[in-house]
């Protein structure tokens, strides 16, 4: 109890140091979270926040391949795990702000609203709000989701030293 | 236009694939008649210097594998950004590097024995000039002359000299080795590839 107090702690001090320190750490966080979203979730959630920005598209949204790179172990070398595809978009508001959107797949238009959402980011008067009506919920359902992942196949492990002898 | 001290981000074509073509149809064109002026449309915003029209070639042109050389007011970091952001293309300081090299005027032009002429194995090798030329029909009239040219065309932009053309002419007497010029007008491109022969 007591350990998984002080890991949310630590959590805590790390976010506030990032945010405030490197702001780019912190974009980096939000454009993982819009970028591995789900696209109606993330619609969803645009709807509720009910706004209308007017936005010019400054590059695509336009769609190509990435080389997914590994580690074995996360420490071995690099290795190319396989190709995927992404959809990317670059969106300039009438304020001069701008957002980059990657999502996967062939998705046009969530990787429109993924930038623009990045560019509301950029806002100082705006990110707050975004933050915790888009950002926040999109990254708590990503929790679950892995942690449900993880769960469901940590009941598949096999222990092999159970398989010793016992006699 | 923005407070952010990170880039300033200008859009690039408004319909990437069929300005490009378009476009690209302009260069072959202006490439097989050299010396013909043939329009082109340019992206509506563009980081100055960098004209519209030369902002068209560029983006049609230059990819990730071709890197670009910029000399003179070019050499900015927005021109530079510009380009990468939309291109992908590396831009290189050394310009024996550089597959495509951007003047914003003629005499801007380094020794063009500093550009990379290709090779006897791969004379494709080569870089490409892109000079921004002010305007077509003004300047030192010179007559042109060879592969795509029925007899002879008289051709002539702001700031072209002599010295210029004894330059060119020297380009193309290292057939089939040498540099492809491109001159960019305000909404038109023509093209002196190294097959052309020059007399004044």
């Amino acid at each position: 109890m007591a350990d998984k107090g002080d890991g949310q702690v630590a959590a805590q001090v790390d976010r506030e140091l990032t945010s405030k320190e490197a702001p780019e750490v912190a974009r980096k966080r939000w454009i993982g979270v819009l970028a591995r979203a789900d696209q109606d979730a993330t619609e969803e959630l645009w709807a509720a926040l009910g706004r209308t920005d007017a936005y010019t598209v400054i590059r695509g949204p336009e769609q190509g391949l990435v080389m997914v790179r590994g580690r074995a172990g996360g420490t071995g070398r690099a290795f190319n795990l396989g190709e995927m595809t992404v959809t990317r978009c670059t969106v300039r508001l009438a304020g001069g702000a701008v957002g980059h959107g990657y999502v996967c797949g062939r998705r046009p238009e969530h990787a429109e609203r993924a930038a623009l959402i990045d560019a509301l980011m950029q806002l100082e008067d705006e990110c707050q709000v975004v933050d915790a009506q888009i950002i926040g919920p999109l990254e708590t359902v990503e929790e679950k989701r892995r942690a449900s992942r993880s769960c469901k196949s940590a009941a598949t492990k096999v222990d092999f030293f159970t398989m010793v002898r016992s006699e | 236009m923005s407070g952010l001290a990170q880039q300033e981000y200008f859009a690039g074509f408004g319909d990437p694939v069929h300005e490009a073509q378009a476009c690209f149809r302009s260069l072959m064109e202006a490439m097989s008649r050299p010396g013909s002026i043939v329009e082109v449309d340019g992206p509506c915003e563009v980081p100055a210097p960098l004209s519209p029209v030369m902002a068209s070639v560029a983006l049609t042109l230059c990819d990730y594998e071709t890197p670009i050389g910029l000399v003179g007011e070019l050499r900015s970091d927005a021109v530079a950004g510009y380009l990468r952001f939309h291109t992908s293309a590396p831009v290189v300081d050394d310009l024996t590097e550089a597959a495509f090299v951007f003047l914003p005027n003629v005499s801007a032009l380094p020794d063009l024995g500093t550009m990379r002429p290709g090779t006897a194995s791969y004379p494709d090798k080569s870089a490409t000039i892109v000079i921004d030329a002010g305007s077509f029909g003004t300047g030192l009239d010179v007559d042109l002359s060879g592969p795509g040219i029925e007899t002879h065309v008289c051709f002539s932009a702001t700031g072209l000299d002599a010295p210029f053309w004894r330059h060119a002419q020297a380009n193309h007497e290292r057939y089939p080795l040498g540099l492809d010029i491109i001159f960019c007008g305000p909404n038109a491109i023509a093209a002196l590839p190294r097959s052309t022969k020059i007399e004044a």
